[in-house]
Formats: structure tokens, C-alpha cells, sequence
């Protein structure tokens, strides 16, 4: 599942093309867009509002299933070290206000260069010494980065720019479009390879297993503390053995019928054909 | 699509760049990008980080250590008699990528710390040496020294600064086949060569990227070969399926490869850990059956029941006493009802 802030309409067309998204008409602002595997969000310019918009989405649709969130949009670049056009997988992100410095983890192979990134409050004209040579600027990479690492570990945070300016021009919706149009498969590419790496592996206990488990607990009326040590016991037994857990967690289910002693009984029963020999 | 390549990036912390070890280090890895940090603690201390992901691509973070050079030896790693027991911790972390290690509870992130400002860890050193009048310096731990000799020479230098201090005795860890590393070196009699050694179902199965257990014996052989203390730690004894079996099969094997009269000593400790670093190892591995088998808990440690420890020491012990005599078998348990 790709997770996506984007800042201006004209930056998110490119995208919700490519993934195939449409309008979530039960969300009016922020701009939602949804699909089978992909969510996007227009979040509108500055840190505060890309901030926001990550919280939303991530609140609203994060249980969509695992996947990346990242920023896509355009940045200016400074320097002579980089094209109009280029994706460049951003590494650093400053926030220029505070001086915070945010890192995303670089786990993910790809082919593009990579840039640091620096979140400005108000647009940088060139010459303005605000940021360094050879780094890129927005408005938004720090807010969304931010926000972002409130919800989801940093390894699945990634933030992508396409070089629109040389801070010397007054950009045009249809020109953002188009630079953005250029790069919108490459990024989804980026995005997508990504998270197919990052997928985390599956939990050891099958969804009825874990059913069974609760079910177990609830008629057995164990502590917190005792549905711990279970849980522990049957995730350990099914790594040791493979063995299909329902069958011993099963006659378990009944047990709310017979009284204490006979509970505890059947308890340490349980944990005696989990344990380890 | 695959991670990228361990390394890929190096981490400098402001103020580190000057140091000889970082223009080194980053000559060494010239394709990785260098990013620079304020402080290796914003990279290396963020929350919410997954260990295990990035263990399959590992970066590298150079900085400077500003205090606490070396730390007092904790009761869960042996003293081996001496008073004054510190170890250094140059680096955080290790290449390798064990189910059973601790620092993977220990630190937020897998990636590698490399404190460069190696002399203020020997000032530190002789400093200590002078206050103590003797020390016993762990200069292995919460890393593997060796198995990263080639990128940065930090067995070779410990070595050097021990060699004319007689008062010092220090011990490398290591579970690395490395010791072409530091074989032009002459030895001496107070650096000791440590290697951790475990049955080969052990080795394929939870210690990922340690090389096999031949590997290590033929390292530890050459080093026994060339004059080195060398020691053997079976540490963690783990209780595997059939361990008994393993065990003896790993001691015979190893003193197949090594003659006892050429080695050091031998130390044997059993499964522990800080309760707390296995409570957020388990969230992070939840594939290792070793990590989910029922420990007991005592005070703040985790480790085998009293009794099941007591059988598998005392296993062990005696199969070693067949080659060694006692008291070259150094036998740790942590302490009943510690509270480290």
C-alpha cells in the first residue's frame, strides 16, 4: 500500500493517474484519493499543512494494510549539481525554521540520485543564502516527515522530489504537472519496490490461532499476566513444531462452566503441552 | 526490489570529518553517500525504528565519543577474578545478526556506531590503568572488533598499547574468521584471542552472517599456531533440541581442531539477557523460536530455570573436563536474584 502527501493539485494528477485513484467524496479537505493500492492526499503548501494532512491520512485510511508513506512533489534546487526534470530520493531533511534535522532510513534499493533536502516557511528566491549549494527546498518534506514518524517506523518514510526550478522562475500549474507527469512512474516504481521489501513477515500464529488463544483465555478467566505467558507459550510452540495450535487451545473453550480449581487446572495443563520438552 | 548494500551511507557527525579514521573509513566506501549529521544521536537514538529491517542493510555512522569511554563490566558477563573489570565500547553493534543478542534490545537502531576519536579511549585506558594498577579490558563488546579489522584497525591498536603494559590484560571477542587480520603481529601474553564458539546447528540457525564453525576453529588454530592466549567461550549454551548430543559434539570437534594444552582457557555461560532488551527483541523477531522459549525471570535477568542451567553447566563442564583441567574452566552464572 503506497501512502501519499502531495501539496498542490497540479502536483497530484500525475499520481492518482498512475495508481489508478479516485475522489473520496466523503472526505472534503483535505483532498482524498483512493484506490486498491494507494491512498493520496493534497495536503496544500507549508509544513503545517503537510503535518496535518500525514496525520489525517495515516488515522483516516491506515489500516488499509502495510505500506510506505512518502511526499512526492517538486522542489527548487540550488547549485548547478542538478537537472530540471530529476527524481532525486531525498536522505536529509532540515527544517530551516527550527534547525531540526530529520533522516529517513535508506533502506530501499534505487537508481535515482539522491539530495538533501531543505524545508523552507516562504519561498526561496535564488541568491538567498538560506541553504546550502548543491541542496534542494520545499515547503513541506520536514512537516510531512515529521508527522509521519508519529505513526510508522522510519524505514518506511521516504520522501521523492522532481527538480522544477532553479529558484529563478514563477512556476505554472501546467509545467508542475508536466515535470511531475515525467517522473510519476518512476516514483511509483520507487514507492512500490519499496514497500514490497519492507513487508514485514507474517505473525507466527494464523488468525484462528490467535482467535483460539483469546477464546482459551476468555473461558480459562486468565490474568494479564497469565494470558502473557500464554501467548508466549503458544507463539514458542508454534515456531518449535509447526504444529496446528487448535486442537489443544480448542477444549479450552468450554471451560467457563467448571470452577476455579478445576480452571487453574486446565491452565496448567495447557501450559505444560506448550512448553518445550 | 532488494535493500541496498550494507554501508551504503555513511552517517558524519559534525566535528568528526576531521579525524584520520573518517577520511579512511569513507576512501574505503567511496561510492556511499555521505550524509551529514549534528549529533549520531538523531540518527542513531530516533524512536521507532525496526531493528531488523535494518539489519538487511546496515549503514554506518562515524562520530565522536564526548565521555564515558569505558564501562564498568556487568555481573552478566564474566570478570574471569579480576577487581577492576571495564570494557570499551568504540563501536555499537555488530555485522553479524544473532537471534539471541542482546543489542538488539540494547539499541534502537541495527546500524554501526564508529567512535573515531580512538586515543581518547586509550587515554581513558591508561588513565584507569593508573588509578587501578591493573586492568582487565574488554575491547570486544557490544561489537565484534575483528570481524571489522579490515575496514578499521582497532584490534591491531588495542593490541599495540597492550603490548608494554604488563598490568593490562585485554580480551578480544570475536566469532569472526578473521584472524589474517592481525597475524603479522607478534604476540603477546595480554591480549587475549576469544572465540565463541557453538554446535554448527547453532551457527546455521541463529547466528545469521557468522561464519561457520570450521571457520572459527581453523582461526582459532593459526592463533593458537602463532603464540596468542586463546580462549574458547560456549556462550550462549542454549537448550536445543537434542543439545546434549550437540554439545558433546562441539567440544570434541573443537579440541579436534585445538590442542587443550595450547589453550588459554575455556568459558562456558548459558542463555541471559536484561528482561527488558528480550521483552523488545521479541516484538521485533517474532520467527525465532529460541527468543520465545519460556525463560524464567530473576530480578531483571531472563535465562534458564535454576535447574535447567544447573543440568546444562554442569553437561558441558564435564564434557570439557575430559580435555581440560579445572581451573581452566571458567564456568559463569549470574548471580540468584541479581538485580542488574
Amino acid at each position: 500500500m503506497l501512502y501519499l502527501v502531495v501539496a498542490l493539485p497540479c502536483e497530484a494528477k500525475p499520481l492518482t493517474r498512475q495508481l489508478g485513484l479516485v475522489r473520496d467524496n466523503d472526505v472534503a479537505n483535505p483532498a482524498s484519493f483512493a484506490g486498491d493500492d494507494g491512498i493520496l492526499v493534497v495536503s496544500g503548501v507549508g509544513k503545517a499543512r503537510a503535518a496535518a494532512a500525514t496525520a489525517f491520512m495515516l488515522a483516516r485510511y491506515g489500516d488499509r494494510g502495510p505500506g510506505v508513506v512518502a511526499n512526492v512533489g517538486v522542489c527548487g534546487a540550488t547549485g548547478n549539481v542538478h537537472e530540471i526534470g530529476q527524481l532525486l530520493v531525498i536522505n536529509r531533511i532540515r527544517d530551516h525554521g527550527s534547525d531540526r534535522l530529520f533522516l529517513p532510513d535508506m533502506l530501499y534499493r534505487h537508481s535515482c540520485p539522491e539530495a538533501a533536502l531543505t524545508t523552507c516557511d516562504q519561498p526561496v528566491q535564488s541568491g538567498q543564502s538560506t541553504v546550502g549549494a548543491g541542496s534542494v527546498v520545499d515547503m513541506e518534506g520536514a512537516g510531512f516527515f515529521e508527522a509521519a514518524a508519529m505513526f510508522v517506523p522510519a524505514d518506511l518514510i521516504i520522501c521523492l522530489k522532481v527538480v522544477s526550478d532553479f529558484l529563478d522562475e514563477d512556476l505554472k500549474a501546467a509545467r508542475v504537472t508536466e515535470l511531475m507527469a515525467a517522473q510519476a512512474g518512476p516514483a511509483v516504481d520507487i514507492l512500490r519496490g519499496a514497500a514490497a521489501a519492507a513487508h514485514a513477515p507474517e505473525p507466527p500464529l494464523t488468525p484462528a490461532e490467535q482467535e483460539a488463544l483469546s477464546i482459551a483465555a476468555e473461558a480459562l478467566r486468565l490474568s494479564v499476566t497469565q494470558r502473557h505467558m500464554l501467548q508466549q507459550l503458544a507463539v514458542g510452540y508454534k515456531l518449535r513444531t509447526s504444529q496446528n495450535l487448535l486442537p489443544i487451545l480448542e477444549p479450552c473453550h468450554t471451560s467457563d462452566t467448571i470452577d476455579k480449581q478445576a480452571r487453574l487446572a486446565r491452565f496448567d495443563d495447557l501450559r505444560r503441552q506448550l512448553a518445550p520438552a | 526490489m532488494p535493500h541496498t548494500t550494507n554501508f551504503s551511507h555513511i552517517y558524519v557527525e559534525k566535528g568528526a570529518g576531521e579525524y584520520p579514521d573518517t577520511q579512511q573509513i569513507c576512501r574505503r566506501f567511496s561510492q556511499a553517500q555521505v550524509v551529514a549529521v549534528d549529533d549520531y544521536k538523531h540518527m542513531f537514538n530516533r524512536p521507532n525504528q525496526r531493528f531488523q529491517a535494518q539489519k538487511r542493510s546496515m549503514k554506518l555512522i562515524l562520530a565522536v565519543k564526548k565521555e564515558q569511554f569505558l564501562y564498568p563490566g556487568s555481573g552478566r558477563a564474566p570478570d574471569f577474578g579480576h577487581d577492576a573489570f571495564y570494557y570499551s565500547a568504540q563501536m555499537f553493534n555488530c555485522v553479524y545478526n544473532c537471534d539471541y543478542c542482546y543489542l538488539q534490545g540494547k539499541y534502537a537502531s541495527a546500524n554501526l556506531v564508529i567512535f573515531v576519536n580512538h586515543e581518547d579511549y586509550i587515554a581513558a585506558a591508561d588513565e584507569r590503568l593508573a588509578a587501578a594498577g591493573g586492568l582487565y579490558l574488554g575491547v570486544s563488546y557490544d561489537t565484534d572488533l575483528l570481524a571489522f579489522e579490515n575496514v578499521l584497525p582497532l584490534c591491531r591498536r588495542w593490541i599495540e598499547f597492550a603490548r608494554p603494559r604488563s598490568n593490562l590484560l585485554i580480551e578480544i571477542r570475536t566469532k569472526s574468521a578473521n584472524f589474517d587480520a592481525i597475524a603479522d603481529l607478534d604476540p603477546i601474553p595480554n591480549a587475549v584471542l576469544a572465540w565463541t564458539l557453538s554446535p554448527a546447528v547453532v551457527s546455521g540457525q541463529y547466528e545469521s552472517r557468522t561464519p561457520p564453525l570450521a571457520a572459527r576453529l581453523a582461526a582459532a588454530r593459526e592463533a593458537v599456531a602463532a603464540g596468542w592466549p586463546v580462549r574458547v567461550c560456549f556462550d550462549p549454551v542454549l537448550r536445543i533440541e537434542n543439545w546434549r548430543e550437540r554439545y558433546a559434539e562441539l567440544i570434541d570437534s573443537t579440541f579436534a581442531a585445538l590442542s587443550p594444552s595450547g589453550l588459554f582457557d575455556c568459558y562456558i555461560g548459558s542463555f541471559r539477557m536484561n528482561a527488558d532488551y528480550l521483552k523488545r527483541i521479541r516484538c521485533q523477531r517474532q520467527g525465532s523460536d529460541l527468543l520465545h522459549f519460556p525463560y524464567t525471570r530473576q530480578g531483571k535477568t531472563v535465562g534458564y530455570a535454576d535447574d535447567q542451567e544447573a543440568e546444562m553447566l554442569a553437561f558441558v563442564g564435564q564434557c570439557l573436563s575430559t580435555y581440560l583441567p579445572a581451573d581452566k574452566i571458567i564456568v559463569h552464572r549470574v548471580p540468584p536474584g541479581n538485580n542488574l
